[in-house]
């Protein structure tokens, strides 16, 4: 694990380094500190697809939201190579619920986090479309199932340009054929837009398929414990036999790998 | 016989107007029977007072005090939805403000309208911003509470879709944050309207030269009922007016996204 760790291309300019020593979070029953990660180490070169795995409680979101600078508050850091740090990078962000604004049209829940400049305005509406939701631009998120909600969110995700776009579990609680579908669709926007994504899943079948690399974790305080490359050829099928040997492989190599123990 | 009437198909009482219509009849004709059976000045009929209503409104007079009363209810509510908003907002969102003033927002709460009246003439003398300020003061702890939960229901998730993507403090706080605070500010501002107008009324009875709430005391020394029917009536059709043409379409736009 140590030398995957060490493998980072030279010179490339815009890989993410992390380098967390300790995130304490403060217990609130008792005022004690516990800590929710410590020692992990991982670096991803840009535009890569990586893919973080875990077990419950295993210090997922707080590493999100680290990583989107929400909470700034760590031993360690976190950075691009040029030093500057996630408050300074535009970062597209997919929660596990769509998030939309109830009172705001598809049009203007995807605007609304930009400049609404008339290019931006433009790249909403295109990544709209490319959501194949043209017909519903006006439409308020009410009218529209949770599967297309889930597509104006990863419209809006793109947005901005992000430099890095931060996935939460965007596609638990839909059913097979609508998640395949998004997935799809987001490999789509990612493959044109080259930014480089951190998607957090408990599905390992979904994480194989769509990324370059897995992650696991551990159980709190939370590391990295196992760093996994996924060499298969893109576009992939899902019903590609490739990726059913690989997470076979996987789970007989490292049985416990999922409840976070190698 | 009501039953009849109600079913009639050239009467169409389906119909929302038709049935307000219908309920508002039902109120003028209980009015004139009654005060035809007292027969007594304490109660004028609709006929008499509309007379009167039309020789005020002729003469000016009615308009200028109607004029003024809502003038005055004009600037005491738009202080009050403004002062109770922003404390409420405070409030609601900061554990340490909220400690700080809500004791003192419970004392100008349970405080009665009359005692703060009072107080304001004496302390700033009979003028107008001792009215103003005395009717803006009676309101702002009603605003306040509504506006209080509402703070403390606002989705901190939404909020955090702001964070994530950087949008600038004034926009979160313009399009994240407000638009989940509207329908509480309408509720306030509702309650609001009705409220302060009353208590303008009174304002002016004690300590001012025009206005309803002059008329009305000056109608009530001369034992004049017809006249304090008029100028009640007025007001209340101004107030109608507003609830019509100004309050429900603000809130039918933005309520747009919940009715569809």
């Amino acid at each position: 694990m140590e030398n995957s760790l060490n493998e980072k291309p030279l010179n490339a300019p815009h890989n993410l380094l992390v380098d967390i020593r300790e995130k304490k979070y403060e217990n609130k029953n008792n005022s004690s500190h516990n800590s929710a990660i410590k020692g992990m180490q991982f670096d991803v070169p840009q535009g890569q697809f990586c893919c973080l795995v875990g077990p419950s409680g295993c210090g997922k979101t707080t590493l999100l939201n680290l990583l989107s600078g929400l909470d700034e508050n760590l031993n360690g850091s976190i950075k691009y190579q040029d030093n500057s740090i996630p408050k300074d990078w535009p970062i597209g962000y997919m929660f596990q619920e769509p998030r939309l604004m109830p009172w705001l049209t598809v049009r203007q829940n995807v605007t609304i986090v930009t400049q609404q400049t008339p290019e931006e305005n433009k790249l909403s509406e295109s990544l709209i479309n490319e959501m194949g939701l043209n017909k519903y631009m006006n439409s308020f998120p009410s009218e529209l199932s949770g599967g297309m909600q889930r597509r104006v969110a990863i419209a809006r995700a793109f947005v901005n340009k992000p430099k890095i776009l931060l996935l939460d579990e965007p596609f638990i609680s839909l059913d097979e054929t609508v998640g395949n579908l998004l997935r799809q669709m987001l490999l789509k926007l990612w493959e044109n837009q080259k930014t480089t994504v951190i998607f957090v899943t408990h599905d390992l079948r979904e994480a194989i398929y769509m990324s370059d690399r897995i992650l696991f974790l551990s159980k709190g305080p939370s590391k990295v414990i196992h760093d996994f490359k996924i060499n298969v050829s893109r576009p992939r099928e899902l019903s590609d036999k490739k990726l059913d040997i690989l997470r076979t492989e996987l789970i007989s190599n490292h049985p416990d790998i999922l409840s976070g123990k190698i | 016989m009501f039953n009849k009437i109600l079913k009639n198909k050239y009467i169409y009482m389906g119909h929302p107007i038709n049935m307000r219509i219908f309920s508002f009849v039902i109120l003028l004709l209980v009015w004139q029977v009654t005060s035809f059976l007292i027969k007594s000045d304490v109660l004028p009929s609709p006929k008499t007072v509309f007379i009167i209503f039309l020789n005020e409104i002729i003469n000016g007079e009615m308009l200028y005090h109607l004029g003024v009363t809502l003038w005055r209810v004009i600037l005491a509510f738009t202080i009050a939805m403004l002062v109770g908003t922003g404390l409420g907002i405070a409030m609601g969102s900061k554990k340490n403000v909220n400690i700080m003033l809500d004791g003192w927002h419970i004392l100008l709460l349970n405080t009665p309208a009359l005692v703060i009246i009072i107080l304001c003439y004496v302390w700033f003398g009979l003028n107008e911003i001792a009215a103003i300020t005395a009717v803006a003061l009676n309101k702002i702890p009603n605003v306040l509470v509504t506006i209080r939960e509402g703070t403390r229901a606002i989705d901190r998730k939404i909020l955090q879709v702001a964070d994530v993507f950087k949008v600038n403090y004034k926009k979160k706080f313009i399009s994240f944050f407000l638009p989940q605070l509207y329908p509480f500010i309408m509720a306030a501002a509702r309650g609001g309207i009705s409220l302060i107008w009353k208590i303008v009324l009174v304002v002016e009875l004690l300590g001012r030269s025009d206005g309803i709430g002059f008329k009305l005391n000056e109608f009530f020394n001369l034992f004049d009922i017809a006249s304090i029917f008029a100028y009640t009536l007025s007001f209340v059709a101004v107030m109608i007016f507003v609830e019509y043409a100004i309050v429900s379409p603000i809130e039918r736009r933005l309520n747009k996204w919940r009715t569809v």
